[in-house]
């Protein structure tokens, strides 16, 4: 997961993009571990390790996150994924499931920092619990796939997922009848079947437009600071000063089209089921966190 | 009491060689040497897919199959591999798994250039959010198997996509 803000330049522009379309969770809110309670003890959990931090290893930081996950994965049923500091998730990212080896990897800078501070620590546990959500979704598509009577070896293959999990899965299929099945298909429709390619147009057209919008952020700010540079110098002509202008202008046209178009594209990422449900549970989460911190002191 | 190892540990995949230093003694987990040893091709992943699933699948064995030292538990050990594209691998073990961690030399480096045989990998859903797609390509052997990763992104055919970030192994007992 990241944030829209991740993307360089974009922070000044768009604060409103969080809780965007598909904010009410869907068909999974109030499922696993998008139930309240469970939310709660994260927060908690999540509270209580921001007052220990200073004093832990990295590795040792590593273990407590890697037993709330534990702890969440064994309460809601679903084979707890490992938590990794990976050195290559890219600028910005704060978190990633990868399913493939069912790792959730966490940013080795929020990691390695001596302190976390409250807000740092709401940040992590949104990251932490967004991700460690989309491990549990994963697993229910495995049960569906287990209930539509593929082997351990047919999951495996057509979810990318360990053998583990897919052994998991088919010992505990996901019947039609099940309260969870709902939530199962829409992720499964958007992930791997009808809706799959729009999907994974959607998810390639945002770090492409992402990539553009902050190329045409930095062309403004370049614009911009020339514009003023030469504003702030004796003996610049107004032919020279109008020149200037009408390079930021144009460039700030460019850049607000880029940003509407990124903007088209983050509001579809956001509506995909699997995401809207995982950042309704990670903003919950975070939101759990600070209220376990309870109100400041003076 | 343990036995330190006196030579640089070198294995010979396909057509070159993959050349690691033992990491003992600790703490000092990377080597001070290198090996001379300068390939004349680049070493595919199925080569050493192919050489960590004749090893015990602990990751122990697996260290020690490519040249490196006997891992405690719950420990983890670095090896420098000289065999591009590849320079380093963690081997580590998580619940009965071993995960295995390549570092790759600075690019650019295309799919073509990291496997032998692209056509034999799968690509599946592209992971959340970052849209990066991993494709796998899993080995089984009796007792284990093992899957690996390659992180690609871009458009166009899979061959030529640009491989980004690590590349990941996985070996699982059966």
């Amino acid at each position: 997961m990241s944030h829209v803000e991740d993307y360089p330049g974009v922070v000044q522009c768009c604060p409103a993009a969080h809780g965007g379309p598909g904010s009410t969770g869907g068909p999974c809110r109030g499922q696993g571990m998008s139930a309240q309670p469970a939310i709660d003890a994260f927060g908690n959990d999540m509270a209580t390790l921001q007052k220990d931090w200073g004093t832990l290893t990295p590795a040792a930081r590593t273990a407590r996150l890697q037993s709330l996950v534990d702890t969440q994965a064994t309460n809601n049923n679903f084979p707890a994924p490992r938590i990794t500091t990976p050195s290559d998730l890219g600028p910005g990212r704060n978190g990633e499931l990868r399913f493939s080896g069912w790792q959730v990897a966490i940013n080795p800078g929020l990691m390695n920092a001596s302190t976390l501070s409250r807000q740092q620590a709401e940040q992590l546990g949104d990251t932490l619990y967004h991700e460690t959500r989309h491990a549990e979704q994963w697993f229910l598509m495995a049960r569906r796939d287990a209930d539509a009577g593929l082997t351990a070896p047919q999951i495996q293959s057509q979810l990318s997922v360990p053998p583990r999990v897919a052994q998991a899965a088919v010992a505990n299929p996901i019947p039609a009848t099940d309260a969870r099945r709902g939530c199962a298909d829409a992720m499964y429709n958007s992930v791997y079947g009808t809706n799959a390619a729009a999907r994974n147009a959607t998810l390639g057209d945002l770090g492409t437009k992402g990539a553009s919008l902050a190329s045409a952020n930095q062309a403004l700010a370049q614009a911009t600071a020339a514009r003023d540079t030469l504003a702030a110098t004796p003996g610049t002509t107004a032919q020279a000063l109008a020149g200037a202008n009408n390079l930021v202008n144009s460039t700030y046209a460019t850049a607000t089209a880029q940003y509407n178009s990124f903007q088209t594209t983050y509001a579809a990422y956001r509506a995909l089921p699997e995401e809207a449900d995982a950042w309704d549970a990670g903003t919950r989460a975070a939101a759990a966190v600070k209220s376990a911190f309870g109100p400041r002191g003076p | 009491m343990t036995r330190r190892p006196r030579r640089l540990a070198t294995l010979c995949l396909a057509s070159a060689c993959v050349a690691c230093q033992d990491a003992w003694p600790a703490p000092e987990r990377f080597p001070k040497e290198t090996s001379m040893t300068a390939p004349a091709h680049p070493v595919a992943f199925e080569a050493i897919a192919q050489r960590l699933l004749q090893s015990p699948p602990t990751a122990s064995g697996l260290s020690q199959a490519l040249g490196g030292p006997v891992v405690a538990p719950g420990d983890d050990v670095t090896l420098k591999l000289d065999a591009a594209p590849f320079t380093a691998v963690n081997i580590s073990e998580f619940r009965g798994d071993v995960d295995l961690v390549f570092d790759l030399a600075p690019g650019p480096w295309v799919f073509r250039d990291v496997v032998a045989e692209p056509s034999t990998w799968s690509s599946g859903a592209r992971l959340p959010h970052s849209g990066v797609l991993e494709s796998t390509r899993t080995w089984t052997a009796p007792g284990r198997s093992i899957t690996c990763v390659v992180r690609l992104e871009g458009e166009g055919p899979l061959a030529t996509r640009a491989v980004t970030g690590q590349a990941r192994c996985q070996v699982t007992a059966s």
